[in-house]
């Protein structure tokens, strides 16, 4: 990974400085703050510590140059491993910020991101930046002060078009860029809030997946919901459920639900296949057979439900999915799915994950099984339990399947305790 | 279509509920015989007889109480506060009462009344009788919050408040009284908690209520001439807030500016910033800025008086700095 050295700030009224003396040379080791270079201003003359260890990449301003405050004075070649402070970049962006600061990428560049927010900018600057995709780091604004406008952003926007036109003309860099990307954590960092919530952007690469390969990917557990389910104290689950649905909808609901509330990536939209917006509400699509026929409700804002409430809102938005069509159009749009199997239905089933959503949650049918219990004292004992397998179908492109084992693990675990009671 | 006084509107605006429905009736001070003290019910006594149109005594206390009353068993009153300065001595009632009723009584008990009154200051009224205090009941639940700045709004804002069935106070400005405007023929209907775009513009929006909107427009129209055009937003309504309007201009714009005749602490343009800093955040090209008069009392002074309150000089100067490159 590369980080950047830049002229910093060394006054308030000290808007450059000239560079005049290197103390490190290209490849030598440095230390955490260990003075790079010298520099000198109208004010005072300083040394310039590095920002972090690593070894000296290359030199980007010579001796006697005077260059203005954010200006790139070196890089440096940093282990990655636990750094946060770059993401991945595509072929193109680089070669797009070497057009825009008239200035050749150094090499080995190729998964460095400079966070925009180490200069100040107004919100809606930040925010057309990170949607053109523009750098602010490197702009040079034209308001007060040197601050970036948001016709800046805009001129640096239509440049960069500009740019990548140029780039898609010779590509075999880009192709092995591309593949490295691939394998880059692909949530930028620099993720900004909008109305709406999180939003981030998805790479090229993941792009180009997207439109070759399917991205849906499966995991399942069993789970065991004899306590969730009240059989084991006697009492039948639907036996003062005042509800249509079967119990089990409520109680795969609120697990989910809340399992939403601890991996809220999970509740996410992925708009036009390339900006990920993490929303805040939860709105959860439920669909369910009933003895009326199989039913779909959108309960819009789950998130904050009891049980009771959230089983009262999946009857009041039931609609009919009459078999082979589509259920009637909900004004509410979901923001996650969940399936359930009818009684007696299939052991497993798998969703398909509506298009714009990230994961899809299916339950197969509930049935008793002789299964091996653990008891408090470790004893092991065969036992007949109600057990069910839970299917999550997700987008490969946006979690992985260490976060899809986790997220299905929440569930699996809040179903397990028996904690959510569809009476309250 | 016909050329109206603001003060005229005012009257049109009850008689057209008043032939329309015969519970509503009209009580205040001066109301019937004089007309009201700013002439604002002229001829409403000679239409609708003193059985409708009823002078009371000089005590707020009652006027409120007695139309609260009427409201829970079954009329519609138009109660008027002479000055809106003396809201203060009937507070007790405007808040612990009327503005609770419905919630206290589980709904059980609505109060369909609208309180108008006389706002506002620019008319060398001294500090008591000056006053601007839609701040004041915008801070109250239960209460809806109107302020009109032109006859055919009065019209159409004075029929949806008789017909609302919750309290609502409705701001007259004193300063406008003797504006005009076209008023269309016929019945005027307008919709509460709306707000509404008095000049386009794209690079800033500029919010104001009561007579601050004449202001504002004037402001705007100054700024066009230096190259800056301005967005001017009639809030109109402060209870409900028409928040679409106002956020939408702003994520047009990306600047906000709120021009407010009450003193600056709490008026309600900061309400408005804060919403909009929690909901517009990323469209903010630059900080919100509010344009009141300073937190004093208004002086008695004509100089002085004027120099406190925003004027369309003070709005176009603030705006301007605000933008300059």
């Amino acid at each position: 990974m590369i980080v950047y050295v830049t002229m910093p700030q060394l006054g308030e009224t000290v808007s450059d400085g000239t560079v005049t003396r290197w103390l490190k040379g290209v490849g030598d080791k440095v230390a955490d703050q260990e003075p790079l270079l010298e520099i000198a201003t109208d004010k005072v003359d300083t040394e310039v510590p590095s920002p972090t260890e690593g070894t000296l990449l290359e030199i980007l301003v010579d001796v006697d140059t005077t260059v203005v405050v954010g200006t790139h004075l070196a890089s440096l070649e940093v282990d990655s491993v636990g750094t946060d402070v770059t993401a991945p970049v595509r072929a193109a962006q680089i070669a797009r910020d070497s057009l825009l600061t008239g200035r050749t990428p150094p090499t080995g560049l190729a998964d460095t991101v400079q966070i925009a927010a180490r200069h100040r900018h107004t919100p809606l600057v930040r925010r057309l930046a990170v949607e053109a995709g523009v750098q602010l780091f490197d702009l040079v604004g034209t308001g007060p002060a040197g601050r970036v406008t948001r016709g800046d952003v805009a001129a640096a926007a239509a440049a960069a078009v500009e740019a990548e036109g140029q780039v898609n003309q010779g590509s075999d860099l880009d192709e092995g860029r591309r593949a490295d990307d691939g394998l880059q954590s692909f949530v930028r960092r620099d993720a900004h809030e909008s109305e709406q919530g999180e939003r981030s952007m998805v790479g090229q690469a993941r792009r180009d997946v997207a439109l070759s390969a399917s991205p849906a990917s499966l995991a399942v557990v069993e789970v065991d919901v004899t306590t969730s389910s009240g059989h084991g104290t006697g009492s039948s689950p639907d036996e003062g459920h005042p509800k249509e649905h079967p119990w089990l909808v409520t109680v795969l609901g609120k697990a989910v639900v809340e399992a939403l509330g601890s991996y809220p990536k999970f509740n996410a939209q992925l708009v036009e296949g390339e900006t990920l917006v993490i929303q805040r509400q939860q709105n959860i699509s439920i669909a369910f057979a009933t003895s009326d026929g199989r039913k779909l409700s959108v309960v819009a804002d789950a998130g904050d439900l009891t049980s009771l409430g959230l089983a009262r809102r999946i009857d009041e938005a039931a609609t009919h999915w009459p078999i082979g069509r589509r259920p009637d159009q909900s004004s509410v749009v979901a923001t996650f799915s969940v399936t359930t199997s009818a009684e007696a239905g299939p052991l497993l089933t798998t969703g398909i994950i509506p298009i714009g959503q990230v994961a899809v949650v299916s339950a197969g049918s509930v049935v008793e099984r002789p299964t091996v219990v653990r008891l408090s004292n470790d004893e092991r004992v065969i036992a007949i339990r109600s057990m069910v397998y839970v299917a999550l179908t997700y987008d490969h492109r946006v979690v992985d399947a260490a976060e899809a084992s986790q997220f299905l693990g929440a569930i699996k675990e809040r179903l397990e305790l028996g904690h959510i009671d569809v009476h309250r | 279509m016909a050329e109206l006084t603001y003060r005229d509107a005012v009257a049109r605006g009850i008689a057209q509920e008043m032939r329309r429905d015969d519970k509503v009736v009209l009580v205040g001070e001066d109301v019937a015989g004089a007309g009201g003290v700013f002439k604002t019910t002229v001829g409403l006594l000679d239409e609708f007889g003193p059985q409708r149109v009823i002078d009371t005594p000089i005590s707020e206390q009652a006027i409120l109480g007695a139309c609260m009353g009427a409201a829970m068993t079954g009329l519609r009153p138009v109660a008027e506060i002479m000055f809106s300065d003396f809201f203060a001595v009937c507070w007790d009632i405007v808040v612990n009462e009327i503005a609770k009723t419905r919630y206290m009584t589980n709904g059980q008990v609505t109060l369909p009344l609208v309180i108008k009154t006389g706002n506002g200051g620019g008319l060398r009224f001294g500090a008591q009788h000056s006053q601007s205090i839609e701040n004041w009941a915008m801070a109250v639940p239960g209460l809806k919050v109107v302020t009109p700045s032109t006859p055919v709004d009065v019209v159409g804002l004075m029929a949806a408040a008789i017909r609302s069935d919750d309290p609502v106070l409705f701001f007259e400005h004193k300063g406008l009284y003797a504006s005009k405007g076209d008023v269309p023929d016929g019945e005027i209907v307008d919709a509460l908690g709306t707000a509404k775009v008095r000049r386009v513009g794209t690079d800033a929006t500029i919010l104001a209520l009561g007579m601050m909107v004449p202001r504002a427009i004037l402001a705007a129209e100054q700024l066009a001439e230096r190259g800056i055009s301005a967005e001017v937003i009639d809030v109109r309504s402060l209870v409900p807030l028409d928040t679409q309007a106002i956020l939408g201009s702003l994520s047009k714009t990306g600047r906000l500016f709120t021009v407010e005749e009450n003193p600056r602490l709490l008026g309600w343009g900061a309400e408005v910033a804060s919403i909009a800093v929690e909901e517009c955040f990323w469209d903010l090209d630059g900080p919100i800025q509010r344009i009141t008069t300073p937190h004093v009392p208004l002086p008695s002074a004509d100089s002085l008086e004027d120099l406190v309150m925003p004027s369309a000089d003070s709005v176009a100067a603030v705006v301007e700095k605000a933008l300059q490159p």
